[in-house]
């Protein structure tokens, strides 16, 4: 189909996913203005002494309402226990295909199917774990002989400390040892009646559910968060998974709820190779890398004959390194949309019309003389913020804007017909023209105003992120635009552009926070935000880690006021 | 794990699904015996009762291609009117059709027709009406959840919600469900109500419903069921524990949780179905492909036909008309009187390269559903048409196999009403004028029609077709069905009825 034949097309996805009215955006402007004076005089958080039980500040530091494991979280949980993963836990539902799926208020509705899931999983983890010797020794490494309980109390103690990530209270321990005798009663072997008690710590709620055990449940004042909690909120921020052996040590101990000691783990845990899921639910999601793997299947070979799922996967491959060279190799947030470094195979050398590298494995490029830089520029990228068959200019500001700037944008109660039936492809050429319409009308311009020039800045890389001159019906590309009232054009100049905004160095504190207390900062966690945000100095993600996981907002919970329970 | 661990467990799954909705059925809780002389499959034959009547929803996405409607902007009855020849397949059965024009479903969200963003919103109204974007992201229940909830039809599974999706399309920044279920229920949890599981495997779809077509197997060694009764116990004691300890509002997901377990077979030890034969119900044999379930954010098995799975070649025909017999099995072994049944998911970009394009007067077009067929410079390619019809024709294959069944005075399309339509317009994305065509259902309605109600803004909404099933085709007497912001009242829609 030719770029002029897909105008309609276009315009329809307007109506579907443009975002209009004068006041189209809210979120971090609006935060930015506040954050300001709420730090204004004073000392920010993450300072003075460690051990003190007062919050540093006076926020509000809410409280992780409770909620069901996310699926990967499960799964890694399951894995991590018994040293193997097991079959997917698929009855486990996805979310809204936006944002962290580790967000509480996604994950407080048990429908059916999901309760039989658990209670069933449970069921065929345990005998899965019992027929294969292996895993059997994760369990316990004694052997339970009749009705001498030792080595089940053994097991209900170590075993279920860590399933249910926090030691077992005397009761609770008692009640499971008399499950075991009863299956013995019931005609069971021994092993088969440990199995039974497997079974039951991965049927519970202590397991399936992210428990934190308020002792002032009632008290609205902020209070410290338990240390084995603390272990559970960095495993899972980290690993998404249930804290290791060290970390359970320093929960015993108590040694956690040190300040340095808490950072300390940090770096350990950064540097474990378990800090991969860290990468997935938290990096990637944010920029929305898993649509690569949707739209993979979608690219419309006749518009982008040199499409091969091989070549999608290199582009997955290049933003995993690419934003790897953000953790790992620590380069500063500020240099994410303009640092010109590539991964390249040969096939995406080809693609990007560079030198192929030798070999067949992946290269790092640095300062390669093109038009692309940063992020912005990976060809992952410019692919799954297109359309199957033709570049979405609107689509790829939305996604700049909310992901990168942390700027919402409203969708409005009711859009306008933007056009009568019929008219379009004769009056509106191009995609610019198309797009100049939307911003003469006072009802879209607020929207178009922020999401056309990035977009449009952008139209020199096609659907697949290659570079072109000319649309397919030979319309010249024009990337020139205003941005914010300054004449930009392309990529690079875009690049720079966005790096300045100041919403650009916010927003990470603002994802990250979001991802760590798995909700959405409002209320005193956009000060909070706001304070981490001015602290972050050396522009690293694992310095924000680390601010996060050292704020009050992290180490702190009140408990839940009377007007909030209903 | 093993691949026959996995069936194994996989059956067992379903079929302690079905029993748990015979327990939802029959008692709204959790209750033992005797409930298996009740689930006698004569209870539907029995003389005296009233006659069986189901109900079929069927829905397709992104709207019809504007040809559905060629030469059908008049009333008329018999010979008065012809379907156009989108709605051709369907002339083998037009004596037992009535296709509606200008329903809207927009008056429950606001005084316009353009509902954005659409395609999530309007399917999540289609059989509901109402707003789900006002319901915290959740919907009201829909009308045949509403049916199952009051007319009680005492079959061994309440309802099913079917569909042929592969690929999960793009759910317009809301949850997944938004564009993956027509169907939903109340609920006790959380929310009000929950989306219906959606099933778009046929072996899936095959074994909630085999165990009840077969008589159990009487050499099989039931589980010890003290065992599950211990676990029970042990969660229930641990679910208390914890609901102690916590804040109202998170101990009402732990309460959530235990009510759902509570009613949960595998541990109350009630297996074995112990049921005799049903007279007429052939279980099919043979499931030749499979799909799994992809109501996952951002995943999907196929996206065009060809693609393996599982060894086996994808075919969305091969799919539909697996489905078509699988739903014909379930009302002809009694085994549930209302089916749900999506074509495809909301913004469905399925490749339908099954589809012969063939001529409307347009250009080519794409046969990617979503962005080359209903997205396309020009609205009348006809391959958005020769989609839509391809939805008209395995909608009538499925009419016709239920025409061919005996039942009663008449057939078993008789005792079964079919709505097939779909929340949207058009390539417009607009939700009024939707395509809504009635099929069957016997002499409650006039049939062999073309209604044209006025046209939009004075145009009807969906709620009164829905409302009007509701009372005139299932008597229930409902008082008012779905959302209208203006505060209209329901009003029968009369020119249907015979």
């Amino acid at each position: 189909m030719s770029y002029r034949g897909s105008k309609r097309a276009l315009l329809a996805v307007f109506y579907a996913n443009v975002l209009v009215g004068a006041g189209c955006y809210q979120g971090m402007d609006e935060h930015a203005a506040g954050g300001s004076d709420g730090t204004g005089g004073e000392e920010p958080t993450t300072t003075g002494s460690d051990d003190d039980d007062t919050p540093m500040s006076e926020h509000d530091v809410g409280r992780i309402a409770l909620h069901r494991l996310t699926r990967a979280e499960y799964e890694n949980t399951l894995a991590d226990l018994f040293g193997a993963p097991f079959e997917e836990a698929d009855f486990i539902r996805g979310g809204t295909g936006v944002g962290f799926a580790n967000q509480a208020e996604l994950l407080r509705d048990i429908s059916d199917d999901l309760a039989e899931g658990y209670i069933e999983h449970a069921q065929v983890v345990s005998e899965q774990v019992f027929a294969d010797p292996a895993l059997r020794s994760q369990v316990a490494s004694c052997t339970p002989t009749g009705s001498d309980t030792s080595c089940a109390v053994e097991m209900i103690e170590s075993f279920g400390l860590r399933v249910w990530r926090r030691p077992l209270d005397p009761e609770e321990v008692t009640r499971l040892e008399g499950r075991y005798l009863d299956a013995l009663e019931f005609g069971a072997t021994p092993e088969e009646a440990l199995q039974h008690v497997v079974r039951m710590l991965l049927s519970s709620p202590n397991f399936v559910f992210h428990v934190e055990i308020d002792d002032a449940p009632d008290d609205a004042t902020p209070h410290r968060v338990g240390a084995y909690e603390l272990a559970n909120r960095l495993s899972y921020m980290l690993w998404s998974s249930l804290p290791d052996a060290e970390l359970f040590e320093l929960a015993a101990s108590g040694e956690l709820l040190d300040q340095e000691v808490l950072l300390a783990q940090v770096d350990r845990m950064f540097d474990d190779p378990r800090s991969e899921r860290f990468q997935r639910t938290f990096l990637q999601a944010w920029v929305r890398l898993p649509l690569l793997d949707a739209q993979s299947l979608l690219i419309d070979t006749e518009v982008s004959p040199a499409w091969s799922l091989e070549l999608g996967a290199d582009m997955r491959a290049e933003i995993e390194a690419y934003l790897r060279e953000f953790t790992d190799a620590e380069l500063p947030w500020s240099d994410f949309l303009t640092a010109d470094v590539n991964f390249v195979t040969p096939r995406l050398a080809e693609h990007y019309g560079m030198q192929p590298p030798e070999g067949e494995g992946m290269v790092r490029i640095e300062d390669h003389p093109d038009e692309r830089v940063g992020f912005l520029g990976l060809a992952g990228f410019l692919t799954y913020t297109s359309r199957a068959n033709r570049t979405a200019p609107t689509l790829r500001g939305k996604i700049v804007l909310e992901s990168l700037q942390c700027t919402e944008l409203a969708i409005p109660p009711d859009v306008p017909e933007l056009e009568p039936e019929g008219e379009v492809d004769t009056e509106f050429p191009s995609i610019r023209e198309q797009l100049e319409q939307h911003r003469a009308s006072p009802a879209c311009a607020g929207c178009h105003a922020l999401l056309d020039p990035i977009g449009l800045s952008l139209e020199n890389f096609d659907v697949t992120g290659a570079w072109r001159d000319r649309y397919e019906d030979d319309y010249e590309i024009d990337a020139s635009v205003d941005y914010r009232g300054e004449p930009i054009n392309g990529l690079i100049d875009l690049a720079h552009r966005v790096s300045e905004e100041p919403t650009f160095m916010e927003c990470p504190s603002e994802k990250m926070v979001a991802y760590a207390l798995r909700r959405t900062p409002e209320g005193d966690d956009r000060k909070i935000v706001g304070e981490i945000s001015d602290e972050w100095d050396v522009g690293s993600i694992r310095e924000l880690v680390k601010l996060v996981v050292a704020s009050d907002a992290f180490r702190f919970r009140r408990g839940i006021s009377d007007t909030e329970e209903n | 794990m093993t691949r026959n661990n996995q069936t194994k467990r996989h059956q067992t799954r379903r079929m302690l699904m079905s029993r748990r909705n015979v327990l939802r059925a029959s008692t709204g809780a959790c209750l033992a015996l005797p409930f298996l002389a009740s689930m006698s499959p004569s209870r539907s034959r029995a003389g005296g009762l009233p006659p069986i009547k189901r109900f079929l929803p069927i829905y397709f996405p992104n709207g019809a291609s504007q040809h559905w409607w060629t030469g059908m902007d008049t009333s008329g009855v018999g010979a008065q009117w012809q379907l156009s020849k989108v709605l051709s397949p369907m002339e083998a059965i037009k004596s037992k059709v009535t296709h509606i024009r200008n329903l809207g479903n927009y008056t429950s969200m606001q005084d316009s027709r353009q509902v954005e963003p659409s395609h999530a919103r309007c399917t999540a109204a289609y059989l509901g009406c109402v707003n789900a974007d006002a319901q915290d992201n959740r919907n009201g229940v829909t009308v045949d959840q509403l049916l199952v909830e009051r007319a009680g039809f005492d079959t061994p599974i309440d309802s099913l919600q079917v569909g042929l999706s592969t690929f999960s399309g793009f759910f317009d920044g809301r949850p997944w469900h938004y564009n993956q279920a027509i169907s939903w229920r109340a609920s006790n949890g959380t929310y009000p109500t929950e989306p219906l599981r959606r099933v778009i495997s046929p072996r899936e779809v095959f074994e909630d419903l085999i165990p009840w077509a077969k008589p159990s197997d009487p050499t099989s060694n039931p589980v010890d069921a003290r065992f599950g009764e211990s676990i029970l116990d042990e969660f229930l004691a641990e679910s208390a524990a914890l609901k102690k300890k916590l804040s109202q509002s998170d101990a009402l997901v732990v309460d959530q949780f235990e009510s759902r377990v509570r009613e949960l077979e595998i541990l109350t030890g009630e297996m074995g179905m112990g049921h005799d034969v049903i007279p007429g119900c052939e279980p099919i044999a043979d499931i030749p492909f499979d799909v799994p379930d992809s109501d996952q954010e951002l995943q999907g098995v196929a996206n065009q036909n060809g693609v393996m799975v599982d060894g086996v070649e994808y075919q969305r025909e091969v799919h539909a008309d697996l489905m078509n017999r699988l739903i014909v099995m379930a009302f002809q072994c009694d085994l549930t009187r209302v089916v749900s049944y999506m074509l495809d998911d909301a913004r469905s970009p399925f490749e339908y390269s099954h589809v012969e394009i063939e001529e409307f007067g347009g250009t080519t077009g794409s046969l990617n559903f979503h962005d080359g067929a209903q997205h396309n410079a020009d609205p009348l390619n006809n391959a958005y048409a020769s989609i839509t019809k391809w939805f008209a024709k395995k909608t009538t294959d499925l009419a016709q196999l239920l025409d061919d069944i005996p039942e009663g005075e008449g057939t078993m399309l008789d005792n079964t009403l079919m709505l097939f339509g779909s929340g949207m317009h058009s390539d417009d994305h607009d939700a009024a004028d939707l395509p809504i065509v009635l099929i069957g259902g016997g002499s409650t309605f006039a049939h062999d029609q073309n209604v044209v109600l006025p046209a939009y803004p004075e145009d009807r909404q969906l709620r009164d077709l829905h409302y009007t099933i509701l009372n005139r085709y299932f008597e229930l007497g409902v008082d008012s069905f779905g959302d209208d912001l203006t505060g209209a009242p329901n009003e029968e829609l009369s020119e249907i009825l015979a």
